[in-house]
């Protein structure tokens, strides 16, 4: 492939431009959608989206354009895309890089640039994003020449969906993209002598897991995020199933082990179940598969697993020992370190003890929140059932970030992999609302439920916009307490009830704000209003807002408190 | 415990940047670098960087945040090597007082 001076307006039939040379790449690599905003950096490549009739959602701000990838890359397991033009585009995206990077998942982000010759001289939306993404990214760059982005591209697809998954940002200099291109052969090799991983585990190191597992008296299993990476769910119960391993799950690392089998004792962490963090606390053997070991999972690492043997299975070296050491390290893929395992034909008997004693927390030490008369105000947990009642087993459900996403994590069974969508390692506001616009788009036959904080919605409600004009049938549950209600417990908690600027006096009309852009909307505020609602507009086909009016001062419970071992939960 | 780091990095040119921050992120103070061009054409260079660490722990998790770098070919501690073999690895040891 060779540069040619010619511009791009007068387009020969054998010459392309830059531009079209990267919608193809980006094309090549199974792309059926696209997530953006223009600008003046990107007008190229506008202008070859326009000739090349690529599916793009315009969302209305560039932030929305990245969660709503991040939604379509969690549900499908595909990476998103992304594109922004330069300076404040591609400032708008650094908190959705961020979530992406932490949370590992795939996306490849194009971001515009000032053209090569004034690169450095701070001219007109001009930002260094290379230097800025750096922490954010799981790699980013630069293309210098148009003959470079059909092997670029690959490159860049190459490292967001291999290893661990994560973000990975083009910038792309006008120039580069309005240079007129001669096709010739595109040149994909991938040239990365830096970049590795390995999917396959030691047989050493999964033996001497294997052997563990066989003489464990009161073993565990952490499932992370990592095994729905991997697509290993089925493998997982089968797993656990084989050998009577009583299963927690992580906050992403829910669906991976279905909420309803008899050995899951639900989430672990800052608001898991008791059974769960005191199965963590009491076991000899902890396995984890792909987790990392978050602190929000461990609370007080000095007091975390203190009998046990950790077991550490990760795609990522680095997470090894990062936060726990292990005793068994095993760096490899989900999917693969359990197939192995399960080749192995050891079967361990069952620990019917351990089982039962763990079964009696469950029992005495349920998740439990009183749903009030038909008309008393509503308990806000008991909205969340209410939509899994309606929604289906097959709904995909995200959530934003605060008390609503930990009473659904802890009241909605998930039975089914990647059907939660939700900001794990970031916590980031403003994430719920556009992630289901991803995620709707991935799988348009299914329902997708946004439940998200009046405070969150307000971050990114813009997006509207997007499920007005396409018509997605997104359901957005607002949980409005009029409060940010997540910092307004920590404050009721921890700081004597001095609710500094987490009770705004003033919240838009929701419905209103819903029927402004040609959405239904409808409020909800006792039980009764619940049991009517809910049936009807989840399974109707037309995206809702359903505002509502839950007890503003109900907190999340049971809670390890910051500094606090597992087994110290209060609230239980 | 000084420690002594050597990474053999690809040509982009945010290596040595991306390197750093991984020290800065730790929080680790740069006693020397020395940066230095060793590949032919798809340039390699080679990078010798002093630092401080608290124990082993913080030591081992610093070459595994550098390994994981896409820039990154290989990241080693050196430090036990003999003054030697350190030499053969980094290539300009006579600029980095730190050696
Ligand atoms: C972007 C961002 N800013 C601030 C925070 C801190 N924060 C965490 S939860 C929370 C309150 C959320 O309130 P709301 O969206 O109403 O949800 P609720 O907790 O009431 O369910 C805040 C401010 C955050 N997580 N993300």
């Amino acid at each position: 492939m060779e540069v040619k001076t010619k511009t791009a307006a007068e387009p020969e039939s054998r010459l392309k431009t830059g531009a079209d040379v990267l919608i193809q790449s980006i094309l090549r690599e199974g792309t059926d959608v696209i997530f953006g905003y223009p600008g003046g950096a990107v007008l190229p490549i506008y202008d070859a989206l326009y000739r090349q009739k690529v599916r793009h959602v315009l969302t209305r701000h560039e932030q929305g354009a990245i969660h709503a990838a991040e939604g379509y890359a969690r549900v499908s397991g595909r990476p998103g895309v992304v594109i922004a033009t330069s300076g404040p585009g591609a400032t708008n995206l650094v908190t959705g890089l961020m979530d992406a990077c932490i949370d590992s998942l795939p996306l490849v982000v194009f971001t515009g640039q000032v053209a090569t010759h004034v690169i450095g001289t701070d001219a007109f939306q001009e930002a260094d994003v290379i230097g800025i993404t750096v922490p954010v990214t799981k790699y980013n760059f630069q293309v210098e020449n148009a003959a470079d982005l059909p092997r670029k591209v690959r490159e860049a697809f190459y490292i967001a969906t291999t290893g661990r998954p994560g973000p990975v940002l083009v910038d792309l200099p006008k120039d580069i993209c309005a240079a007129a291109v001669k096709q010739e052969q595109a040149d994909t090799e991938i040239r990365l002598p830096g970049y590795r991983f390995s999917k396959e585990p030691s047989s050493e190191q999964v033996e001497k897991l294997a052997r563990a597992i066989e003489t464990a008296e009161k073993p565990v299993l952490l499932a992370g995020a990592g095994i729905l990476h991997a697509k290993a769910a089925d493998l997982v119960r089968v797993f656990a199933e084989k050998h009577h391993l009583p299963v927690v799950s992580t906050l992403l690392g829910l669906g991976s082990f279905p909420a309803s089998h008899p050995l899951f004792l639900g989430m672990g962490g800052m608001h898991g179940t008791y059974a769960a963090n005191m199965a963590i606390s009491e076991c000899d053997l902890l396995i984890n598969i792909g987790s990392r070991f978050d602190d929000r999972l461990t609370g007080n690492l000095a007091k975390f697993a203190p009998n046990a043997a950790v077991a550490h299975v990760d795609i990522d070296p680095s997470e090894i020992g990062k936060n726990v050491r292990p005793a068994i390290p095993v760096v490899g893929d989900a999917r693969s370190v359990l197939e192995k395992l399960l080749q192995r034909t050891g079967k361990s008997g069952e620990k019917r003890e351990w089982l039962d004693h763990l079964g009696l927390y469950a029992r005495t030490h349920p998740l439990s929140f009183s749903a009030g008369k038909d008309n008393e105000e509503l308990a806000p947990q008991s909205v969340i059932r209410h939509v899994f009642r309606h929604a289906g087993e097959d709904a995909i459900v995200t959530t934003d970030v605060g008390q609503h996403q930990m009473w659904t994590a802890q009241y909605y069974p998930f039975n089914r992999p990647n059907r939660w969508v939700t900001s794990g390692g970031l916590g980031t506001m403003g994430f719920g609302f556009p992630a289901a616009i991803g995620a709707q788009i991935a799988e348009p036959e299914k329902t997708v439920v946004s439940i998200v904080g009046d405070g969150g919605f307000q971050m990114t409600l813009q997006e509207l916009a997007v499920i007005a004009e396409l018509n997605l049938p997104v359901k957005i549950v607002i949980m409005n307490n009029h409060a940010l209600g997540m910092v307004r417990q920590w404050q009721e908690a921890f700081y004597s009830k001095r609710y500094a600027h987490s009770i705004p006096s003033m919240q838009p009309d929701f419905i209103r704000l819903a029927e402004s852009y040609g959405i239904r909307g409808v409020r909800v505020a006792t039980e009764e209003e619940a049991r009517r609602v809910f049936p009807e507009v989840l399974r109707d086909p037309q995206p809702w807002v359903i505002d509502c009016r839950v007890k503003q001062m109900a907190n999340v419970l049971p809670m390890v408190a910051p500094g606090k071992g597992l087994n110290e939960m209060i609230g239980v | 415990m000084k420690r002594t780091v050597h990474a053999l990095v690809s040509g982009e040119d945010s290596a040595l940047f991306r390197v750093t921050a991984v020290f800065s992120r730790q929080k680790l103070n740069i006693a020397s670098l020395t940066f230095k061009r060793s590949g032919g054409t798809n340039g390699t260079s080679d990078m010798k960087i002093v630092t401080d660490v608290e124990n082993e722990r913080q030591a081992r998790q610093l070459i595994g945040q550098l390994n994981k770098l896409v820039d990154v070919i290989s990241a080693a501690d050196i430090s036990e090597l003999p003054d030697c073999d350190k030499e053969k690895e980094c290539v300009a040891p006579e600029i980095n007082p730190g050696c």
